[in-house]
């Protein structure tokens, strides 16, 4: 709001009644707009933030798995983890962000007792240990009003075992061979985390949800992951 | 402020002297005027839309690297990543340890590899605290050499099965966060840290440190070591305000 203004009256002025409604009148009117020079520096304090609908500043999301069944996978293609196959590893969000506000998404879980079959193929063109690679990734599902869209948030990789993958893992004429290229990395945590930026405008994009997805680079080897958790932190202030 | 009282009380019967008018006004109008304080304002009356909205910040980059930031009115993301490639098997960047430039104690990522040049997070920060979180997909595998078992049969052996690898964080190149060793394979290393911080520029990275050696035990391979790889690498900070 604006700075109200005062009338001047010195010794032997005859002031009108308007003139001394006047200020009344104008503070009536500016202190339904109170603004920054209204107020004194450093006068809010953490008990004047209302917490009680949601988050003032920061609002959590979160899907928490904490059981041992193991979710199995040999597919080459992405699949959404579901430990128990009813309970698909994904966090329901259901708001429209503003523009320039930040989600950031943390994940971990636990790889159980995998399986790796094969880890290099020497008879396979390069790069020949690509085989030993599995990944997950998150992925964002979202609607601009035209039904729902998908979006890949990020992809991070890790090996059955402790071999070289790719090309750079020396071999000879015993490559490739199922047994005795490594012994699977089990029982090993996965982790990692991201921020993401909405740029549109503000509710232009609703987020339905997202879900922790995996795959393997060659079928005939299994991940195996049990207990997982994504969290979402929305921050808006 | 907390209360006002009327500065030039005028009873009944009095002659009001005119310029008490303005001396009580003024008073009263001096607090709305920028006097206002947590006195007069109910508790949990500030919400959301009570707060300014976040503002884009000006280190937007895109391409190899990204980079960009929000400012809010309690706190500010930032964040810079690279990678990972189309395919997330295939690596952004191959360190041949046997031939490239790499130093025995910690590396830089641009420091490995010069196109990386723009990957630590610069950035003004507010007085309060950073709370972060480093993210690199990398892979520092051993090899695999044809060795005799003994009774004259060449099966594969793993070789390097004791070569390490330790990711550092550098907060204005002071390490604050470390993994300690990590044993030969493709891993997603995530880093968590936090520390306080002023009203000041900041820079954050994270190193590497490499143990490798060459491999023996081939008699058909020159002994090697096999490439250091990373798939992609992020970070990113919350900037809490005091």
């Amino acid at each position: 709001m604006a700075i109200v203004k005062n009338n001047f009256f010195e010794d032997g002025d005859v002031p009108t009644a308007a003139e001394l409604n006047q200020p009344y009148d104008d503070a009536a009117t500016a202190t339904a707009t109170l603004g920054q020079e209204n107020v004194a520096d450093n006068w809010i304090t953490i008990k004047h933030i209302d917490t009680t609908p949601v988050g003032v500043f920061n609002k959590l999301f979160s899907f928490v798995y904490s059981g041992t069944s193991e979710f199995s996978t040999n597919s080459t293609s992405y699949v959404t983890i579901d430990s128990t196959g009813a309970n698909p590893s994904e966090v329901i969000l259901g708001y429209q962000p503003e523009q320039q506000e930040v989600y950031r998404v943390e994940c971990s879980g636990l790889v159980t007792n995998i399986n790796a079959e094969q880890t290099y193929d020497s008879t396979a063109g390069p790069p020949n240990g690509d085989r030993n690679y599995y990944a997950f990734r998150l992925l964002l599902t979202y609607d601009d009003g035209a039904g729902p869209l998908t979006l890949n948030l990020g992809e991070w990789g890790y090996s059955f075992t402790t071999m070289a993958g790719g090309t750079s893992r020396y071999w000879t004429s015993s490559n490739g061979l199922p047994k005795e290229t490594g012994v699977p990395l089990g029982f090993q945590t996965f982790q990692f985390s991201k921020v993401f930026k909405h740029n549109g405008a503000t509710g232009s994009r609703t987020f339905t949800k997202i879900e922790l997805q995996s795959k393997v680079n060659y079928n005939g080897n299994t991940l195996k992951v049990s207990r997982n958790n994504i969290v979402v932190v929305r921050a808006t202030r | 402020m907390a209360k006002t009282f009327t500065d030039k009380p005028i009873h009944q019967f009095d002659q009001v002297k005119t310029s008490n008018i303005t001396t009580n006004l003024d008073k009263h109008l001096d607090e709305i005027n920028g006097g206002l304080d947590s006195n007069n304002l109910p508790v949990d009356s500030v919400d959301k839309d009570s707060l300014q909205l976040p503002i884009n910040s000006p280190l937007g980059i895109s391409g190899t690297i990204n980079k960009y930031g929000t400012i809010m009115a309690s706190q500010a993301y930032y964040q810079v990543f690279t990678g990972p490639a189309a395919d997330i098997y295939t690596p952004i960047t191959s360190i041949d340890l046997d031939s490239d430039t790499w130093s025995a104690g910690f590396n830089t990522i641009p420091e490995l590899d010069p196109t990386y040049e723009k990957f630590p997070l610069s950035f003004d920060a507010r007085e309060g605290m950073l709370i972060g979180c480093a993210t690199i997909d990398w892979e520092h595998g051993n090899n695999v050499f044809s060795v005799d078992d003994g009774d004259g049969n060449f099966v594969p052996r793993g070789r390097g099965n004791d070569i390490w690898t330790e990711w550092q964080v550098y907060v204005n190149n002071v390490a604050v966060a470390r993994t300690g060793k990590i044993f030969p394979r493709r891993h997603t290393t995530q880093i968590p840290f936090a520390i306080a911080c002023g009203t000041q520029p900041v820079t954050i990275d994270c190193r590497v440190q490499i143990n490798t050696w060459r491999s023996t035990g081939s008699p058909a391979v020159t002994t090697t070591s096999t490439d250091f790889k990373i798939f992609s690498a992020g970070i990113w900070i919350r900037n809490q305000y005091r």
